[in-house]
């Protein structure tokens, strides 16, 4: 008899010997529905934006799904940063006629030196909306450090009602007299009310200025220039050495780095109260170069996320993903001014549940281009954290590659050596990303902040010493620098292409005082 | 919805067991297997519209059940199995052919899939690959030194 067949023969009876596993298809399509329900909170709901609730308009958003209306993140904007009353973003309530909901938008429309602003007010509920008459006015605000203060009262001639899914003008907003605009935050407010209902929301859209800006009043209404300011002195960095093109981004799952990188992306006031033990914390922070953008949607498969933007048309719109924005001044929908220095922050809670658990690659992609920004992040904290006494934790190896390290645990100033065995059938070949990451207790950090996967920089404390491991073979990879290395736990995350698949492996090490 | 439901119960019936057991001589361990496949049952229910097009939906559910199985094994700090005693115990009672087995539960575990789903399942190369996320040449060329050892190892037996 053939191997072959004799395989087949001697695996039939084998696999037949394998004690039964008595299960049941109902309780399988029960775990399923759980898991499905678990999922469409936390995911299933980025897209619809009506469902969203954004933080700050132009400056950040945070998102939650419909599902928890009475959820941590709304009452936050406007109990924490925000007077009572009054939101950014999409705002929305339950009325007996449905739900009211709406967004006010700002853009730009004029190319530096100039920069005009237009304000579209868009209709996300279930009713029409006055958004003209009686409430035609729109507001300029300062931010003084506690509440926004009124600066300036902005008519407009125009009367609207929105129909569901709509959206009014666009406003070109103004004000009476020249001012000067001293540097901080300010916001547009327009107030709308219900065509059906006495309700009424209070939408915001923030913008801010970082040099003093001088502004020529000429006239408010529909179709007239009215807020002018110089386009250099608009908008700021978020930290030193965010330019155009230049992106920044971090994820947040434990409270005591909140109020850290709430900072270090520039926001103000207080950060978000969120219960990090349900929702972790996404920000992406960009150079916008007056070209705004929204959040899309959210996927998650395996270890990687992806998240997308969409760029907001000057009528209100949104360009979907791989959609050209118009560079055309001229063109109506054109709302990508080569404005410099102005960020924006788009911060997304997002389900812990769904959240890889190991170190993910973030990717970012945006209406103008095919190409994802592409970032590695720690995930959520481990669910055991490292016991020094149990020796080595926490090796992540993948099919056919080992990957630890020599030795596992050393006093500070050892060379730990990162080692792979390779066997697979191919060469293992490493990538660019290598993270040096240290255990703060709770997860993975990176030793010197997040790494950028396009630059694939080293933490100085590592030192490659082999990119490639060929079939069958046990090679040094890394070695690392303890000196100066704080004692605790450490790993080296990373990323090994073998065999046509790119995985993430991890070698941790203990470093003892 | 009804049409949705029949069709991820007949997959489930025909599949599940034969998917639990290929898992199972694949991994060593029943106990992981059994919760592995039901995991993936489950995560294959939760996107069934989608799964239920796929060429090979078992090739699908055998690669989310072994991707969680090596999740799950480093999470419980890789400790040895007690179930792989029971297992090859329970399978030996079985089995004329012990040294063929033994053989083969001695291949790299990357090797051993491979025979499982080949010769056990008789899935055609094309879909092993797709259950390992290997390309097609590697599938050949782990089949082809897992043969040559277990003929080997039948010559050194002999």
């Amino acid at each position: 008899m053939r191997i072959d067949e004799q395989l087949h023969s001697m695996l039939e009876v084998a696999a037949a010997g394998v004690p039964d596993h008595l299960s049941d298809v109902e309780e399988t399509i029960r775990r399923g529905e759980r898991r499905r329900r678990r999922r469409r909170m936390s995911v299933g709901l980025w897209a619809a934006a009506a469902t969203a609730l954004a933080l700050f308009a132009g400056a950040g958003l945070v998102n939650l799904g419909e599902a928890t209306p009475d959820g941590p993140i709304i009452g936050l904007g406007r109990d924490s940063v925000l007077p009572p009353a009054v939101s950014e973003g999409i705002v929305a309530v339950s009325t007996a006629d449905g739900t009211m909901a709406a967004e006010l938008v700002l853009s730009s429309e004029e190319a530096p030196p100039t920069l005009g602003l237009t304000a579209v007010v868009i209709n996300q509920g279930e009713i029409p909306l006055n958004v003209g008459g009686a409430h035609r006015t729109f507001h300029l605000e300062r931010w003084d450090g506690d509440e926004w203060v009124h600066v300036h009262t902005l008519p407009t001639t125009a009367s609207y009602t929105v129909a569901e899914g709509g959206r009014s003008g666009p406003f070109r907003v103004g004000y009476a007299g020249n001012t000067r605009l001293e540097p901080g935050w300010y916001a547009i407010r327009k107030q709308v009310v219900g065509r059906t209902t006495t309700e009424q929301l209070n939408l915001r859209a923030r913008f801010r200025v970082v040099g003093d800006a001088d502004l020529d009043a000429r006239f408010a209404g529909p179709a007239e220039p009215v807020l002018v300011a110089d386009a250099s002195a608009m908008g700021g960095p978020a930290e030193p050495g965010l330019w155009p093109g230049s992106w920044l981004v971090d994820i947040v799952t434990e409270r005591g780095d909140l109020t850290g990188v709430w900072r270090r992306f520039s926001q103000e006031g207080e950060p978000p109260d969120v219960d990090l033990r349900k929702f972790g914390l996404v920000f992406i922070s960009f150079a916008s170069g007056g070209c705004s953008k929204a959040f899309h949607e959210l996927h998650i498969d395996g270890n990687r996320m992806e998240v997308r933007l969409v760029a907001i048309s000057r009528e209100g719109g949104y360009f979907g993903p791989g959609e050209q924005v118009p560079q055309d001044p001229a063109s109506p929908q054109f709302a990508c001014l080569p404005l410099g220095g102005i960020h924006q922050t788009i911060v997304i809670a997002i389900d812990r549940t769904v959240i890889p658990n190991d170190g993910f690659i973030l990717e970012v992609v945006t209406s103008q281009s095919g190409d994802p920004r592409r970032f590695a992040l720690s995930g959520e904290p481990m669910e055991v954290p490292p016991d020094i006494s149990s020796g080595p934790y926490g090796d992540v190896v993948g099919d056919g590659i080992g990957f630890h390290a020599e030795p596992h645990d050393g006093m500070r100033g050892d060379q730990v050596e990162i080692v792979a065995t390779n066997a697979a059938d191919d060469t293992a070949r490493s990538q660019l990303t290598t993270v040096l990451e240290h255990w703060n207790g709770q997860r993975w950090r990176p030793v010197h902040g997040q790494q950028h996967v396009d630059q694939g920089s080293l933490h100085a404390a590592v030192q490659r010493i082999s990119q490639t491991v060929p079939a069958g073979e046990t090679a040094i990879m890394y070695v690392v620098d303890t000196s100066h290395l704080e004692p605790g736990w450490y790993a080296v995350r990373a990323s090994i292409l073998s065999e046509g698949r790119d995985r993430t492996l991890r070698a941790t090490f203990v470093v003892h005082p | 919805m009804t049409d949705t439901r029949e069709s991820f119960v007949a997959f489930w019936q025909r599949e599940h067991d034969r998917l639990y057991r290929a898992l199972a001589l694949a991994l060593g361990d029943r106990a992981l297997a059994a919760e592995a496949v039901d995991e993936a049952m489950a995560r294959a229910w939760q996107r069934w519209d989608r799964v239920r097009r796929y060429q090979n939906p078992a090739a699908w559910v055998f690669r989310v059940g072994r991707n969680w199985s090596v999740s799950v094994r480093r999470w419980r700090s890789r400790r040895p199995s007690v179930d792989l005693e029971d297992l090859d115990r329970a399978v030996e009672d079985r089995i004329t052919d012990v040294d063929l087995y033994r053989a083969v539960r001695a291949l790299p575990e990357s090797q051993r899939t491979v025979v499982i789903l080949r010769f056990l399942l008789d899935w055609p190369v094309q879909q092993v690959a797709e259950a390992l996320e290997l390309k097609v040449p590697t599938v050949r060329t782990r089949t082809h030194r897992a043969l040559a050892a277990l003929r080997k190892a039948e010559e050194v037996m002999r």
